[in-house]
């Protein structure tokens, strides 16, 4: 019996974390995605200053977030993300609009791949 | 590389504490859910340990959910007969009265000559010898020799004799071995007044055994000159 109460515990435990990291690795994802959508959609017509302070909320974001979904999804996926995230303030330093956008739309894509992973499908389950 | 370290260490830890969760059993004795499960822990635990991008986590739970759906099973089979045989079969008896049972053979793909091997194993090198022969579900084969074949027992000669329980090691290597004195029924002092008679002391005792009936036996430590 002492054993079936630890197993169920430990089954509980499972299933709790596997729901609420879901939960939190899509919201903190679906953050991410926003913060850089706006940076793409302000790269063509907004001012520098603005640009910045929007990459560099998008960073804070991103350090705030690495190391929960480091622990959630699959590091390579993330280092890809965090590489095009790096590169943003360097392409707006050198006034490479097409890399900045280049680069938000490769970041973009990346998370929403890992948040298509994430999603309880028959082709993910199977 | 100090994180494969940490990893490893990490894995050791959840790996051991699932397989003594799931108890205490030989591989030769594992069902065949039991088995699957031990190879699937050291598969999965074996993955994270060798990649570094692959989150720990991920394995744990996959390992913890495993283990957990495992014990559920054999708790609910030890209550339902039917899952029990559903998870686990049920045994076969392969030699009836003496005589082979081809379609039971048949039903678990075993050869006759398999069926020899196994009884050779077990000293059985007659089939005339054997009255009942079983494959349980654990695919071992266990055999009942026929009455003329079996072993005299103390019974079989009328003999009634005297049982002083079990003997437990209660000094091993000098060490009192707390859980025999508790099986016992026995303290501390009551070795100590039995090593007294035998003028030993507790240190220089490798092995120490007793009964209920404080028979004792005494091996000591061979001191090198």
């Amino acid at each position: 019996m002492k054993r079936v109460i630890i197993a169920s515990v430990i089954f509980l435990f499972a299933v709790i974390f596997s729901i609420s990291s879901s939960y939190v690795f899509k919201s903190d994802m679906n953050t991410l995605f926003d913060s850089l959508n706006e940076i793409l959609t302000s790269s063509d017509s907004g001012e520098k200053s603005e640009l910045k302070e929007k990459i560099d909320a998008t960073e804070q974001l991103w350090n705030e977030f690495s190391p929960v979904f480091h622990v959630l999804a699959v590091h390579s996926g993330m280092e890809e993300i965090e590489q095009s995230i790096m590169a943003l303030p360097v392409a707006l330093e050198h006034g490479e609009n097409e890399l900045l956008k280049e680069k938000c739309i490769d970041a973009m894509t990346q998370i929403k791949n890992l948040l298509e992973a994430e999603e309880i499908s028959f082709r993910n389950v199977f | 590389m100090t994180v494969t370290l940490i990893r490893a260490i990490v894995l050791y830890a959840a790996v051991i504490f699932l397989i003594r969760l799931m108890g205490k059993r030989q591989i030769g004795e594992m069902q065949p859910s039991e088995l699957v499960i031990t190879f699937l822990i050291s598969e999965i635990a074996s993955i994270p340990m060798q990649d570094n991008t692959v989150p720990l986590i991920n394995s744990v739970i996959a390992l913890f959910v495993l283990v957990a759906l495992e014990i559920f099973i054999s708790a609910i089979g030890l209550k339902s007969h039917s899952l029990g045989i559903l998870m686990q079969g049920r045994p076969v008896i392969v030699i009836r009265d003496g005589e082979i049972d081809m379609k039971a053979l048949g039903k678990l793909r075993i050869t006759v000559s398999d069926l020899v091997s196994a009884l050779r194993q077990k000293d059985i090198f007659e089939l005339k010898q054997i009255s009942y022969a079983i494959y349980e579900t654990n695919g071992k084969l266990s055999v009942l020799l026929k009455p003329e074949y079996r072993n005299v027992s103390i019974n079989d000669m009328g003999i009634t004799p005297e049982s002083n329980g079990m003997p437990f090691p209660v000094i091993c290597d000098g060490k009192t071995a707390k859980y025999a004195l508790q099986e016992l029924g026995k303290s501390e002092g009551d070795i100590l007044s039995v090593l007294e008679k035998e003028k030993t002391n507790k240190e220089d005792v490798a092995l120490m055994t007793m009964n209920n009936a404080m028979q004792a036996e005494i091996f000591k430590t061979k001191k090198e000159d």
